[in-house]
């Protein structure tokens, strides 16, 4: 932790404390910021006041338990983590080709959905910091909708923990799909909406453009991902390049941007959100040709004997008991497996020591490669241009600090 | 899954087969001595190597700009501790490659000596992107990077005791029943 010393250098330069607790830094971020004038010299990021514990945690639990915490790493974008959770265990079960085309499409859809609400927190904050209040009410509005899907599923607006290790939770309600109906009509123009109060809005032009530029060579330098990467001019994306769940089926172009700045990262978002509602709707059209199919796997192992058979068999209420008590068992091994996060590529890294508990969970957070790069595209700016930056980038604490 | 070019070897001992091109793990073993690849399972069919704690920042630099497949992405550096092992710090990198879209996992290992934090070489003088990962390591598992720019703890205050994930470190958690200790199992 960094110590505040005098609030005033010898060179006449102010330290400047901005947050833990400032509503522009996203979250409990806190930057020193040394400054001369209006310029910043010096920026040092600050953080783990959201430090959990959640890889500490996870050692603690056996394999579907662990899972409820994966929810609140990056809680914008839950059903992201639960995936590459999920994901991670299933190669180390050897199921990760099994899983049911069903359930793989509803883990896309589900995805898509979670990105659009998570670039919605963003699109709206971003614009709310730089100054334009009605695009938050907007985009709250939208992300309502999504919530309501979500709720619809689950029974959870955010924390739906609805993935299981082989599949779902359980199927979709019928009205699923008029929902997601409703919505892939309703979102573009929406998105059209967000546009022309932004994208040739002159105050945001000339606070965005030009602004914490990061270059191509900078970003891979320094760890980037996600839509910050694509900004700058490198097309990489998980989805496209490392394709799990059956993405390279679905037909969706990548965003990128050469320019590197805040508004070529916001184009990048905008555009994202369209290609997502284009995935969602390729994803509801399939959902209703595999009606009836099957939602999980159907192994001893990993996954639980139905309901009924469980008040019927006493094998099946053993069986339940083992699942439950116990969890399931992998061989030793490790896996590591990555998803596109809004923010990123978020990855879970598990090794088993061959008990009923991982022995090690890592959690790759997007956000704390991507923060890195903050004190270095902040020095040398002005003030006014430090909540552009840190709203660009797109951070979420409980992801870095876990 | 995730796509991989074929890496035949790469989990097994390696050179049954002779004809297939020599892969980057195979260049990587020759051209640092005492790499090898564990034998270990991993189950998500990432090519991975071992390489001797002295050779670790050659090795990442030599996959950045010399391995003729370009790694110019760090993934991620991640550490582990494994109590019964002899060399019970691991710390883990994982490149990616932006053109052949590969990805190669290098390990490195450590032994703790006494009370002393167990030591290894920082890559983050040459790839930034380390800098804050092996802080985090530092700070969780207690393991020293020589010639780290901030070595300073990330995420636990600084007045902290102990290194959380070490597996000595205790979770302050009530025990619950029924539960098979670790290594019972399989």
């Amino acid at each position: 932790m960094v110590m505040l010393e005098d609030t005033r250098t010898e060179s006449g330069r102010m330290v400047l404390n901005m947050g833990p607790q400032h509503p522009s830094t996203h979250g409990v971020l806190r930057l020193m910021l040394e400054l001369e004038g209006e310029n910043v010299t010096q920026c040092i990021p600050d953080m783990g006041y959201l430090h959990t514990g959640i890889e500490k945690m996870s050692e603690a639990r056996n394999y579907h338990q662990a899972l409820v915490l994966t929810d609140r790493i990056d809680y914008l974008a839950p059903i992201t983590n639960n995936l590459s959770y999920i994901m991670a265990c299933e190669k180390l079960f050897d199921v990760g080709d099994k899983v049911p085309e069903r359930a793989q499409v509803v883990r896309v859809l589900l995805s898509e959905l979670t990105r659009i609400a998570s670039h919605l927190i963003w699109l709206g904050t971003h614009a709310l910091d730089l100054g334009a209040m009605t695009v938050f009410m907007y985009c709250w509005r939208e992300r309502e909708q999504i919530l309501d899907i979500m709720e619809n599923i689950s029974g959870v607006r955010m924390m739906t923990s609805f993935m299981r290790i082989g599949g779902l939770v359980a199927d979709v309600p019928d009205d699923f799909a008029g929902l997601v109906a409703d919505f892939v009509r309703v979102m573009p123009r929406k998105i059209d909406e967000y546009e022309t109060l932004l994208s040739r809005n002159p105050i945001f032009i000339d606070r965005t453009r030009g602004v914490g530029v990061i270059t191509r060579d900078g970003a891979l330098e320094y760890g980037f991902s996600g839509s910050c990467l694509r900004a700058s001019g490198v097309e990489f994306d998980v989805r496209v390049n490392l394709p799990y769940c059956g993405y390279e089926t679905y037909d969706f172009d990548v965003a990128w941007s050469k320019e590197g700045d805040v508004y070529a990262r916001y184009m990048v978002r905008m555009r994202e959100m369209r290609e997502s509602v284009r995935i969602i709707d390729q994803g509801a059209k399939r959902l209703l040709a595999l009606k009836g199919a099957a939602i999980r796997l159907d192994d001893p192992r990993i996954t639980f004997p139905k309901r009924e058979k469980i008040h019927s068999s006493m094998e099946s209420l053993i069986h339940h008991f083992k699942l439950v008590s116990e969890g399931p068992v992998p061989l030793p091994g490790e896996a590591y497996a990555a998803v596109e996060s809004p923010r990123g590529e978020q990855a879970t890294y598990i090794m088993s020591d061959g008990s009923n508990m991982p022995h090690r969970v890592r959690f790759r957070g997007p956000s704390f490669y991507n923060l890195q790069v903050l004190q270095h595209t902040i020095a040398g700016g002005l003030v006014a241009d430090v909540v552009a930056c840190i709203g660009s980038i797109d951070i979420v604490l409980g992801e870095i600090d876990r | 899954m995730v796509q991989q070019p074929p890496s035949e070897g790469a989990t097994e001992a390696a050179g049954e087969t002779p004809p297939p091109p020599p892969t980057d793990i195979d260049l990587v073993i020759e051209r640092f001595p005492g790499s090898f690849v564990p034998s270990w399972r991993y189950a998500d069919r990432m090519p991975t190597v071992r390489v001797l704690p002295e050779h670790i920042r050659q090795a990442i630099s030599w996959l950045r700009h010399e391995c003729p497949t370009r790694y110019d992405m760090l993934v991620d550096v991640g550490g582990s501790h494994w109590p019964d092992r002899d060399e019970p710090f691991e710390v883990t990198y994982i490149v990616h490659s932006m053109t052949t879209n590969a990805r190669i996992r290098v390990k490195c290992a450590v032994a703790a000596h006494g009370d002393e934090l167990p030591v290894i070489p920082s890559i983050a003088l040459i790839w930034s992107a380390a800098n804050w990962p092996e802080r985090e390591i530092y700070d969780m598992f207690g393991v020293e990077f020589t010639d780290h720019p901030d070595l300073r703890r990330i995420l636990t205050p600084n007045d902290w005791e102990g290194h959380p994930l070490r597996k000595d470190f205790p979770l302050g958690e009530e025990p619950v029943e029924f539960y098979r200790t670790a290594s019972a199992g399989a």
